[in-house]
């Protein structure tokens, strides 16, 4: 396997990451609460979302 | 003589309004009270519901409602909308300024203003009744992206937004309600919304071609106690139309600023901002909240409310309900604030002798002479303030619309004709031309990829990954997107204009016989062309139970992606019956979804459909804007998903397509992981005469798209369909027909049920409707044998 292929591949698996986290990974708006399932998770401003604890 | 007896075009004064608990409120909120005259429009096609004509407005009701409404003093005609009297100079040319109130203007409300230190964030609630034009100024207001319609309802979710050019204020867009009585979760949550969140201040627009109606929100938001302003909305028809409104005596009678407004035309927004933000800079509270007169019926309701404040005063000063507010809820038998005033037993026996003291005085029970209270009240601030227009030529048209689209014996004609036309304009004419473009696009885009990973001699392994499957996979569940934004396109104009809402009420008794309203019959049409914006489109519905059995119906009715699957098999096996094996296929699908619903109706959703009171709301032209910004929200959450759920997905059934179980690349499709798990599943399909592994491997690659059974098919013959003919007879060819018809819908179709109603629903629908489809699958194959055939 050549360079270009293992980094394509990392490009890959950072791509898997970032999907499963956007679907997993709950985060906490700005009202403190859990932004999974909240209709205003759209309009929420990233700076204020916390990752859960 | 009850309402449902009234005939076509005859008027008569409601005398008393049966039923009990919220559905009653409903009605008396929605100014079905005795005393008020209501002329009978129309029957719907099927005989159910009725459309009513009432404060000025159209309103729908059920006959088994209608039949707990009594009436008297039948006569023919009457109740019509009101001509145009005489506009006097005094009526158009006021001497005063506006703004009476509020920004710098006349006088101020300030006795017990407390100004926020300069910096503090000001947060608004926008509350209306539907179909006042709620969703349009929130859209003016911050330019969010915000759906708007006539359907309604259509605010289910609340979303949020800065007030353009005041960075340091957030705008709340409440749902469409008619009152604060928890009569629907939509007013339970505008309630919870304002008492506990606490907003700075409140808009309220309200429609001013229906201000009677409207104002009975604004009184009781009024008794909230929050700086509020009131933004008469739609004030180019009244004006249009010959109407007027005195914006400063209303002003003055009310005690809160009121900015006349056209949303659709961005007329007067700048004033209403300026006023909504010095209200709740300054919070100026509203100047009145007590409606009552001593002079009503000698007072009954006005001591009532008054003896009640008095009572619960120091438990709504704990509970951190406004007094006023709490003490008519009390007064028209809210349980839910009873509840959490925490009164002492004493206390609640008190509060019943008053309240009985004020029903034998009025003459009428405590909801109905609170509704009549607060009614009366609007009626005297309009007959000082409103000078009503002449038949709006909106009005006018909607009238004659109405003789067709709602017809008797034009109405589901016309509602086939249109709905084949979106269909047909859809899925055969703008939304294939499209799917066509995107897809040469991203089948441009794959080609160039390849070539240039080839170039770069790019592994060949990491090359079919994403060749094979990131870019066939996401690729094709994009090539839906055209088909969403066109579908979706038509029914927001169709939604917008005021149509979806006649819909409902056409198919409403149809429905209702399934254990759903009218409402429903939408979403699970658009389920023919495709699920997920059959799945997206349900969000309209106002009922949590509606919309779950809504959104699990709708798989049932065949998609779109089915037919090349249908028709290849028909052709194979049924050349000379095609057409009537595909239309067994749709029809048998229609009759499971049916027996579903039944049986859904029997076990998880028990209970009736939602009561169908709703308004009929004049057609009206859809804005442009309103149709981008849903076009665009749809788009961009479709693209959303196609890029985490559906892009895993893909990445997944490659790897089980590729590798052995000992992770080897696979040479022959036969030794893959997936060949190896269709193998372990193959048995399962004993029973239905298709037990090969090569059917069951179709079977899987279907869960990603439907299209996918039959390129599955082809790869794994060998490029040709015809062996299938050897492997399958006509009996459990048309056997795998209906498992295909009726087995988990495609991950895109699941990724929205999840979205909607979450996992647990989700892993629901994919596994019952595998058990419905083996088992009905199974009595077709029994019937079939039984019956000789092969």
């Amino acid at each position: 396997m050549n360079l270009f292929s293992i980094i394509v591949l990392i490009v890959l698996c950072v791509s898997v990451f970032f999907a499963l986290r956007a679907i997993f990974v709950k985060k906490k708006g700005r009202c403190g609460g859990n932004c999974a399932g909240c209709p205003l998770s759209d309009t929420c401003s990233k700076k204020d979302q916390q990752p859960e604890v | 003589m009850t309402l449902r007896e009234l005939k076509i075009g005859e008027t008569a004064t409601i005398t008393s309004v049966g039923g009990s608990g919220s559905l009653r409120q409903h009605f008396l909120d929605m100014g079905v009270i005795p005393g008020v005259q209501v002329t009978l429009v129309k029957m719907a096609p099927m005989g159910d519901p009725m459309e009513l004509r009432i404060h000025g407005y159209e309103l729908t009701l059920r006959l088994a409602d209608a039949q707990q409404i009594s009436i008297n003093q039948v006569c023919r005609g009457g109740n019509e909308v009101p001509t145009i009297k005489e506009i006097s100079e005094d009526d158009t040319h006021s001497n005063e300024k506006h703004p009476g109130l509020g920004e710098g203007g006349v006088y101020h409300v300030k006795a017990d203003a407390r100004p926020l230190p300069s910096g503090t964030k000001l947060t608004f609630a926008l509350a209306g009744n539907q179909n006042c034009g709620k969703t349009t100024l929130f859209n003016q207001l911050t330019g969010s992206n915000q759906h708007v319609g006539n359907f309604p309802g259509v605010t289910v979710d609340r979303k949020d937004g800065e007030i353009r050019r005041h960075p340091n204020t957030l705008v709340t867009d409440l749902p469409g309600i008619y009152s604060l009585s928890p009569y629907s979760n939509e007013e339970l949550v505008t309630r919870q919304f304002i008492l506990e969140s606490k907003p700075k201040g409140i808009i309220n627009i309200v429609d001013a071609t229906n201000i009677e109606r409207n104002l009975y929100l604004t009184m009781q938001l009024m008794e909230l106690n929050v700086p509020m302003v009131l933004a008469l909305n739609m004030m180019d028809e009244v004006r249009q139309n010959g109407g007027s409104i005195r914006v400063n005596e209303m002003e003055r009678r009310l005690g809160i600023p009121v900015i006349p407004i056209s949303a659709a035309k961005n007329e007067g927004i700048d004033e209403l901002v300026d006023h909504a933000i010095h209200v709740a800079q300054n919070q100026e509270r509203p100047g009145r909240a007590d409606f009552c007169s001593p002079e009503d019926h000698n007072g009954a309701v006005h001591r009532c409310i008054h003896a009640i404040m008095h009572l619960i005063e120091d438990h709504a000063q704990n509970a951190d309900i406004p007094v006023r507010f709490a003490a008519c809820k009390l007064a028209e038998g809210d349980e839910q604030i009873l509840e959490r005033l925490r009164l002492e037993e004493n206390e609640k026996e008190l509060l019943d002798h008053l309240i009985k003291q004020m029903e034998e005085e009025r003459g009428l029970d405590q909801a109905a002479a609170i509704a009549d209270m607060r009614f009366s009240f609007i009626n005297e601030i309009c007959s000082a303030t409103v000078i009503k227009p002449k038949e709006s030529k909106e009005h006018k048209r909607s009238i004659k619309l109405d003789k067709v689209l709602t017809g008797k014996w034009t109405a589901i004609p016309m509602f086939i004709a249109i709905m084949g036309l979106v269909f047909w304009l859809t899925f055969s004419v703008l939304g294939v031309w499209l799917s066509g473009l995107l897809d040469s696009g991203i089948g441009w885009l794959t080609t160039i990829t390849d070539a240039g990973l080839t170039a770069y001699q790019l592994n060949p392994v990491v090359q079919s990954l994403i060749i094979d499957g990131v870019f066939a996979g996401v690729g094709s569940v994009l090539s839906f997107l055209p088909y969403i934004v066109v579908l979706f396109f038509f029914l927001s104009i169709l939604e917008d204009s005021g149509y979806m809402a006649r819909v409902a009420f056409v198919m409403d008794k149809l429905l209702r016989k399934i254990g759903l309203s009218g409402r429903s019959i939408v979403p699970m049409l658009i389920g023919f062309g495709c699920t997920v914006p059959g799945v997206m489109a349900s969000r309209t519905l106002p009922s949590e139970r509606d919309r779950k059995m809504t959104i699990l119906l709708t798989p049932y009715m065949s998609c779109s992606a089915k037919v090349p699957i249908f028709a290849l098999f028909s052709e194979l096996f049924f050349p000379k019956h095609a057409a009537l094996v595909m239309i067994s296929l749709y029809v048998l699908g229609i009759l499971i979804g049916i027996l579903v619903a039944f049986l859904f109706r029997k076990t998880i959703f028990r209970g009736s459909p939602v009561p169908f009171v709703m308004e009929l709301p004049n057609y009206r032209m859809p804005g442009a804007k309103n149709v981008g910004l849903l076009l665009w929200d749809k788009a961009k959450d479709f693209i959303t998903r196609a890029f985490t759920v559906i892009f895993i997905a893909t990445i997944i059934i490659w790897c089980l397509q590729t590798f052995d179980l000992r992770l080897n690349v696979v040479t022959d499709s036969q030794n893959s992981i997936l060949a190896i798990l269709a193998g372990l599943i193959a048995p399962v399909f004993g029973p239905l005469g298709f037990a090969d592994w090569k059917i069951s491997t179709a079977l899987i690659t279907g869960f990603m798209a439907k299209e996918s059974v039959v390129s599955t098919l082809t790869v794994l013959l060998g490029g040709t369909t015809t062996a299938l003919t050897a492997m399958l007879t006509p009996l459990s060819a048309f056997v795998l027909l209906v498992f295909i018809l009726l087995y988990t819908p495609c991950v895109a179709a699941i990724s929205s049920v999840k979205r909607e109603l979450g996992w647990k629903w989700a892993v629901f629908v994919v596994v019952g409707q595998c058990i419905i489809a083996w088992v009905v699958a199974y009595g077709v194959h029994m019937a079939g044998t039984l019956l000789g055939a092969v």
